[in-house]
């Protein structure tokens, strides 16, 4: 049971990472790709401030490091006018330099140093609290006036464009509170593991994505409150499936980002296909009358 | 007082497909007026409604409100002073939003903190009192969302929308026009029920010339990004429908394109 309490864990501390990219994929309906990079800026700013025996203050500039790295790419989306995919993958990419920088190596360890979680009732206990209090925040920010403004921007661009809303504003914001939740998840990971990874981030959007797609599975797409609690719980499920599978040898764990990646497609294809499907079952019983 | 002077606008010039929709375009209306504008396709009625509501800047001219210039003010800020309602039903409210979400988003233009919450119980009181005078049921359903609803209930909630926080001008670029008879008349009739109340200075461009006729104090004709015919008063009064067709006739020298009129409740292509 003890390697189910640890992916369950390990879950928790990749839930902020889902909530993230489910603002940008489901929310603001705009993949994000910047997420590799902020992740990986989020736990190189953590483990220096950690190291520096600050480690809340490491949650805090960890967040706000992805906040900027969001930033950037909205700057890029917006004044700029690079397609948004693209401007994502030039900040991922632009922030591997920057990561290099800021942790003065490919890794440094944590090992001694005092982590945020320590006064807090231990490690579960401690990301738990901090998952929670931000999944309230947030449900609480998507009800007010400016978190129905990036709603609305990602249900319908024409008419927020047509309204008093910025939505270079809107862009900003939204990406900025993704980015910073994609952060906060790789800081708490810095700290979690021990140590903080430049290459940490690599493939992270592909396993928030799953999270978030995991979460629609089990709870149905139903509303933002719904939505952004069954993407901590498609995190954690996500890591409960992974476990399950290496547990019992059904494959290896290089193989992770195949399956994640797989499953991110097929779920996407969903959709596309049963349609296609159901177009053929028509003009079938078509031919036959 | 809203003071258009010497509108002009040419999309991709330099090009191939340069197309000048607005040349030198004037037209002052009074607080509270309401104006149709008909004119045959490409004549600029949309391309006038983009240029005062801020979809793209004029080349040359002034846009002025009240005695403020809002030539070059951007979209967003004109939005508040500005309000506009497509003839597309789906492009006016946001689908997965909930009706009473939709309506504290527009009523939120009016200003106030971006980190107040959107749907105070005080607020939603008034949301509802402000849905039941559409009468169409709507209030009950507040929590549904936007995209469930028909065209018509859509329109209607745009509608209410972009009147919440009484703007000082509201463009109507054919917001009948992809709607069932029944259910335009319906909306026709909301839209002069809430201009009468707020005195909104109104601009309505619509295909059916005999409502262009019958409806608001004023008529525009445009041809060529160009008014060409100005109809009031008694002048107006006294014309129909064939009427202002030969009036078309004799100052364009050439037949007004009706076919849309036949097909109203067609989207245009």
């Amino acid at each position: 049971m003890d390697f189910l309490l640890d992916s369950v864990l390990l879950g928790m501390e990749y839930a902020l990472l889902a909530l993230g990219v489910y603002i940008s994929f489901r929310i603001l309906n705009l993949p994000d790709l910047t997420v590799d990079g902020s992740f990986a800026f989020g736990m190189a700013v953590s483990t220096m401030l950690c190291a520096a025996g600050h480690p809340f203050a490491a949650l805090l500039c960890g967040a706000l490091a992805g906040a900027l790295a969001g930033m950037v790419t909205a700057f890029l989306q917006t004044a700029c006018r690079i397609h948004p995919i693209l401007a994502g993958i030039l900040t991922m990419s632009g922030l591997y330099t920057v990561n290099i920088t800021v942790l003065g190596g490919p890794n440094v360890s944590l090992l001694s140093a005092k982590k945020f979680f320590e006064p807090l009732g231990g490690e579960a206990c401690a990301v738990t609290l901090v998952t929670l209090v931000v999944l309230l925040l947030v449900g609480g920010f998507f009800q007010t006036v400016g978190g129905l403004c990036i709603r609305a921007a990602g249900s319908n661009e024409d008419m927020v464009r047509a309204s008093s809303i910025n939505t270079v504003a809107v862009r900003f914001a939204a990406l900025a509170l993704s980015n910073a939740l994609v952060a906060l998840s790789g800081a708490i990971l810095a700290q979690c593991q021990g140590f903080g990874d430049v290459s940490a981030g690599s493939g992270m959007i592909v396993i928030g994505l799953a999270s978030v797609i995991i979460g629609e599975v089990l709870c149905g797409r139903r509303g933002v409150r719904i939505g952004l609690v069954s993407a901590v719980l498609g995190s954690v499920v996500y890591r409960i499936i992974l476990a399950l599978a290496l547990r019992y040898n059904l494959m290896s764990a290089n193989a992770l980002r195949l399956l994640s990646a797989v499953i991110v497609a097929a779920t996407l294809a969903l959709p596309a296909m049963s349609a296609a499907l159901r177009e053929r079952q028509e003009r079938k019983e078509n031919r036959a009358c | 007082m809203l003071t258009l002077k010497g509108l002009d606008k040419t999309f991709q010039p330099g090009t191939a497909s340069a197309h000048h929709a607005l040349c030198g375009l004037d037209l002052t209306l009074k607080d509270g007026e309401f104006v149709t504008v008909i004119g045959s396709n490409g004549a600029g009625k949309s391309t006038l409604f983009g240029a005062i509501a801020g979809s793209f800047f004029v080349d040359r001219g002034h846009i002025l409100l009240d005695g403020e210039d809002l030539t070059y003010q951007p979209e967003y800020k004109r939005a508040r002073k500005v309000a506009r309602i497509f003839q597309d039903p789906m492009r006016g409210t946001a689908p997965d939003l909930t009706i009473e979400e939709n309506v504290a988003l527009a009523y939120a233009r009016a200003g106030g903190r971006l980190l107040a919450p959107a749907l105070p119980r005080k607020k939603r009181a008034f949301f509802r009192e402000q849905l039941a005078r559409l009468d169409m049921g709507l209030e009950d359903r507040m929590k549904t969302r936007i995209g469930l609803l028909s065209g018509g209930q859509r329109q209607a909630v745009t509608l209410l929308m972009a009147t919440i926080n009484a703007p000082r001008v509201l463009l109507l670029d054919e917001h009948t026009a992809a709607l069932d008879p029944v259910v335009a008349e319906r909306i026709l009739q909301i839209t002069q029920d809430i201009v009468a109340e707020n005195h909104t200075t109104t601009m309505m461009v619509t295909h059916n010339i005999g409502a262009a006729l019958s409806l608001g104090t004023r008529t525009i004709m445009l041809e060529q990004g160009k008014i060409v015919l100005d109809l009031s008063g008694r002048t107006r009064d006294a014309l129909d429908v064939p009427g202002l067709l030969s009036l078309y006739r004799k100052t364009v020298g050439a037949e007004l394109d009706t076919d849309r009129m036949l097909l109203t409740h067609e989207r245009a292509g």
